[in-house]
């Protein structure tokens, strides 16, 4: 099924249409919105409420981007409530269980698991706008000026925030697990 | 150029959105410097093994059955209920209990006040026999939500009061206690 039929779908609310736009988008999605937010049962939630919100507005859809990326900048937009949110009700119990240092675990180059933990882990840590950044351009491969337009900021800040997005991650990524750049050279601050 | 400049288009150059003269200019710099051909290399490689990173950490993941089902049901003529659970913030859950909560402590000081007694000042006795001595008030309905998670689900509590009727009694005005002279 080509965009014009998915979005047809969408707009005469035609099931099969709309599962094929699931099966076809919806892990995409999902996987995005796990990196954005960190857990899976959060990321499932905002994926479905992403989905609602699109059935609900999709006459406002014009095709000036594609129906992938105009579902994710719903899904942006819920997980920048669902951040609030949480920051707002997150107890001081679940506070002392995260985790305080990368180095408590020790990886091996080679230990997949390990290394996905580690750079969820320091995903987390990064501020929401530098992680949205990050992921726009690392795992969803937009260039410089789309993930401007899709933040609604100049291609400068976007560049900027990249830059310091990936220097903290060298900073919170185990040295050993030779991730993000080779030993000796550094990535120059704009 | 220099490398500060240089190494601010590395982005643009990955991208291929430079123009031809930039390109060219940027290109001649990272002939004559090795500093900045390193950090170019750096910056392509660390790319690449983010962006596998960031899959492989991502690629055991699906969509639940459930939320592809919720989704079906919530389309325009579907027979299911569609009531789910909903991303709002949290003034806006809010926002309803704390309306009527206020426009009955409005009505409360609006009724009070005209029978407030000012000692040194006896009301007019026609005006007090004309007011009633009990007041009802109907308000809008109170909608009060709970949501809360359960077995990976939202569950959503609505209570919900209709015509809310509010009571008040008041002691007429000239029953109060006079002021000394």
């Amino acid at each position: 099924m080509d965009e014009e039929r998915f979005v047809t779908a969408l707009r005469n609310g035609d099931p099969h249409g709309v599962e094929e736009i699931l099966r076809s988008l919806g892990d995409r999605l999902l996987r995005s919105a796990f990196l954005l937010c960190g857990r899976e049962s959060d990321a499932q939630d905002l994926v479905q409420e992403t989905f609602l919100q699109a059935i609900r507005s999709i006459h406002r859809f014009k095709g000036h981007s594609s129906l992938y990326t105009w579902l994710h900048g719903i899904l942006l937009n819920l997980s920048r409530h669902y951040h609030r949110n949480r920051d707002r009700l997150v107890s001081t119990e679940e506070l002392s269980q995260e985790p305080t240092s990368d180095s408590d675990e020790t990886c091996l180059p080679g230990d997949a698991d390990a290394i996905s933990r580690q750079l969820r882990q320091a995903l987390t840590r990064l501020s929401a706008p530098h992680r949205e950044a990050l992921i726009l351009r690392f795992y969803e491969e937009m260039k410089i000026d789309e993930i401007a337009r899709h933040l609604g900021i100049s291609t400068g800040t976007v560049k900027s925030r990249l830059h310091y997005a990936l220097s903290e991650m060298q900073r919170f990524m185990p040295e050993e697990m030779n991730l993000l750049s080779a030993k000796g050279t550094h990535l120059r601050q704009p | 150029m220099n490398c500060h400049e240089a190494q601010d288009q590395i982005f643009d150059y990955q991208d291929g959105t430079l123009s031809a003269p930039e390109r060219e200019k940027l290109e001649q710099h990272l002939a004559g410097c090795e500093e900045c051909r390193a950090a170019f290399a750096n910056m392509k490689e660390v790319g690449l093994k983010l962006s596998k990173q960031l899959r492989q950490s991502t690629e055991a993941l699906t969509l639940d059955i459930d939320v592809k089902e919720r989704v079906l049901a919530a389309l325009p003529g579907q027979a299911t209920p569609r009531l789910h659970w909903e991303f709002r913030p949290l003034w806006r859950r809010w926002l309803v209990p704390w309306a009527a909560a206020a426009c009955v402590l409005a009505l409360t000081i609006v009724i009070g006040s005209r029978f407030h007694h000012t000692p040194g000042l006896e009301p007019k006795s026609a005006q007090a026999a004309a007011l009633p001595a009990t007041v009802s008030a109907t308000v809008p309905q109170v909608v009060t939500t709970r949501i809360s998670k359960k077995e990976g689900n939202y569950v959503v509590d609505a209570f919900i009061n209709r015509s809310q009727v509010v009571e008040q009694t008041f002691r007429p005005n000239h029953m109060a206690r006079s002021p000394r002279n």
